[in-house]
């Protein structure tokens, strides 16, 4: 392969680490071609998310691969930030109010996976707005040290966005179960992502000064509870 | 005497700072959460790339970031809030 052609995959991998996936949710009332053209890109995704929740990784990596797909969000990515993000944010938010209400009509708990996603994008959105060449140092510095890492938190990601999506296209009970339990598991995965990237925007270091404690009481006395 | 945790406990000066600002309700579910992880009978999940060596747990807003590599010793590292808006 030239070397050209592996720069220009290694800088569209890059990309995707950087592109917010929830950039995929419609924000009401401000359908545009744009938007349009996406919905109907994924389409065939969720059809295939919702054909069996458990493929849902091997659904996301396609759609990692599927390279107008990617064109496609990076647009709408710079799309939404270039228009009120406040309002995006709110929106989509609105969305997750309406996937959990989903389940929990139910009977299914997705309260724990959403709140990792939320904390996930919510930390993606104020980097990328506040300090956008610290988020780029850090993806772009997992991206170089940890590529099979960095590509499964894309697969993670993409398959956690279709999983939501897919949610609110189930008919039954059973198949929003099983999108549930994918749900549960995969936030669980993104929450290490997020913290690792928490601590590596911040340059973490363990300081190494201890205290010892054998028994409760012990604790207890370290941590300053008696 | 009282009852030994199956593993040591390492306290890092930094946990015990945030651990001091955090309210009464949850300072009593974070030290159950530690004592459970002390007596091997849950485990959290590991982090990525620099920090693969450290774990992750959460204990309702607050995160535990801990590391059990070390044989019969669990190094207890930071106490951090979530920072989700949803709720």
């Amino acid at each position: 392969m030239r070397k050209t052609s592996i720069l220009v995959i290694c800088v569209s991998q890059a990309l995707k680490m950087i592109i917010p996936s929830y950039s995929l949710i419609e924000v009401e009332g401000s359908e545009s071609t744009l938007s349009r053209r996406v919905n109907e890109h994924i389409e065939r995704y969720i059809r295939l998310v919702l054909e069996d929740p458990s493929n849902v990784e091997a659904v996301a990596l396609k759609l990692l691969n599927d390279e107008e797909a990617m064109l496609l969000l990076a647009s709408k990515m710079i799309d939404s930030i270039r228009r009120e993000s406040e309002v995006s944010w709110r929106s989509y938010l609105g969305f997750l109010g309406t996937v959990e209400e989903k389940f929990r009509d139910a009977g299914i708990d997705v309260s724990e996976a959403l709140e990792v996603v939320v904390e996930h994008d919510e930390w993606k959105l104020r980097s990328l707005m506040e300090d956008l060449s610290k988020y780029v140092e850090v993806m772009a510095a997992f991206f170089v040290n940890y590529r099979d890492e960095a590509e499964r938190y894309l697969v993670v990601s993409f398959a956690l966005l279709l999983l939501l999506v897919s949610s609110l296209k189930a008919e039954t009970p059973r198949q929003l179960r099983a999108i549930g339990e994918e749900l549960a598991r995969l936030a669980n995965e993104l929450e290490s992502y997020l913290v690792t990237f928490m601590l590596m925007e911040e340059n973490y270091k363990v300081e190494g000064e201890f205290e010892p404690a054998r028994s409760p009481e012990e604790l207890s006395k370290v941590l300053g509870l008696e | 005497m009282s009852e030994q945790f199956k593993h040591e406990a390492l306290v890092e000066n930094r946990f015990k700072k945030s651990f001091r600002n955090i309210d009464s309700e949850h300072k009593k579910l974070i030290f159950e959460k530690m004592k459970r992880l002390l007596n091997n009978e849950i485990q959290g999940e590991y982090l990525k790339g620099p920090y693969k060596g450290l774990k992750k747990v959460r204990v309702g807003k607050y995160r535990i970031i801990y590391s059990d590599h070390e044989p019969c010793r669990v190094i207890f590292y930071d106490v951090r809030p979530r920072e989700s808006a949803y709720t």
